[in-house]
């Protein structure tokens, strides 16, 4: 085979192959940015088409945290409860280790809370406690984090994530099911040492799985190129050192015995 | 499979993909030129057709002892609306008459 293989044409239609095998694959990969650009512009248009409500219209207290609630810009009415206040450590902003700075947010008279993702702190004492005056916050939703799985034993007022559950069975008041990512405070409370947090940027989490196919078509074609190049070459190499020719041939006669022509 | 059987399943597969590769046509035009998007999900199923396709001209080409050349002319023959309907009558002549040669040679009564 490596004899057939090192003549002019095979060697040719090798380049041909590869070339073809490379542009398949490009073009999948393309594929594939593009499935994920779509996702993100589908998303970001449904975002961009939400207005700001106020916090009840979108999500009530205890009530479970809907579909299209996470980045849903909200705007809402209370006091904050600095005691509660707690950090969460081991955040990053723009690539510098930190804290996330979390208040919770006495609304409806005091009735229910939420928690209110401040900001962003490089050393716990900078947080800062806001005071417990009337405060209108503007901000987005965004759902309660999984369970802190941390070994380590966090200091006081540290929490390693922000879990509903947890602050469910702590705090008296009715728990919103979410947390603010707050973008402006009327009047500002939050001291300047506290850095803002920008709410999630989109990423392409799911990927539309129509263009994913087409991605993995493109992959197969390349692979069946390769097929057709070795099956190719294998016939030829047979051919060169004179051993009969592949199958049909050589088994096609005998079933075309038993089958009488029919055209 | 028979040479013969590789004829059928390659006739049937250029009618299915030829037929394929024109309701393509008609989502391409319905989606750039009327931004309608009712045929979106076809252009998936035309993509396996046309592998079956890849598949059926292959196992013809093989049998046959095609050159690389035609053969992948025909192929390439799946992607240019119409053209396969004319490429596979074509192909077909011609491997109805080797399939017979053939034949002829094996029962030694000549064609």
């Amino acid at each position: 085979m490596l004899r057939t293989l090192f003549t002019p044409r095979w060697l040719t239609l090798l380049g041909v192959v590869a070339a073809v095998c490379l542009s398949f694959v490009w073009l999948g990969l393309w594929q594939l940015s593009v499935a994920q650009h779509d996702a993100v512009e589908k998303l970001q248009e449904q975002r961009d088409a939400l207005v700001e409500k106020p916090l009840t219209e979108v999500l009530a207290p205890h009530a479970p945290f809907p579909a299209d609630g996470a980045g849903h810009p909200v705007v809402t009415r209370g006091q904050y409860d600095g005691a509660r206040q707690f950090l969460v450590p081991d955040r990053v902003l723009e690539g510098r280790p930190g804290y996330w700075v979390v208040t919770p947010l006495l609304v409806d008279e005091g009735q229910a809370v939420i928690p209110v993702l401040r900001g962003f702190v490089d050393d716990p004492g900078e947080a800062g406690v806001p005071p417990a005056e009337p405060v209108t916050v503007r901000g987005e939703l965004a759902p309660g984090e999984s369970p802190y799985f941390g070994e380590a034993v966090l200091p006081e007022g540290q929490r390693g994530t922000i879990d509903l559950s947890v602050l469910a069975n702590e705090w008296p008041e009715d728990l919103y099911n979410g947390f603010l990512f707050s973008t402006a405070e009327e009047p500002r409370l939050t001291a300047d040492t506290v850095a803002p947090v920008p709410p999630p940027q989109l990423t392409a989490g799911e990927v539309d799985w129509r263009n994913l196919g087409y991605a993995l078509q493109w992959w197969v074609f390349a692979a069946f190129a390769v097929f057709m190049y070795l099956k190719l070459l294998h016939d030829a190499a047979r051919e060169r050192s004179g051993s009969p020719p592949t199958v049909s041939s050589t088994t096609a006669p005998a079933d075309e015995r038993i089958e009488p022509h029919h055209v | 499979m028979s040479d013969r059987a590789k004829l059928t399943f390659f006739q049937v597969m250029a009618f299915v993909v030829g037929v394929a590769l024109l309701v393509l046509t008609v989502h391409m035009v319905l989606r750039y030129g009327f931004q309608n998007h009712a045929l979106d999900w076809w252009a998936m199923p035309h993509g396996f057709l046309y592998m079956v396709y890849l598949v059926a001209v292959a196992l013809l080409g093989f049998a046959l002892r095609w050159e690389i050349g035609p053969m992948v002319l025909v192929m390439l023959a799946g992607c240019v609306p119409f053209l396969s309907f004319w490429v596979e009558h074509r192909v077909t002549r011609t491997a109805r008459a080797q399939i017979e040669a053939r034949e002829s040679a094996a029962t030694g009564v000549p064609a």
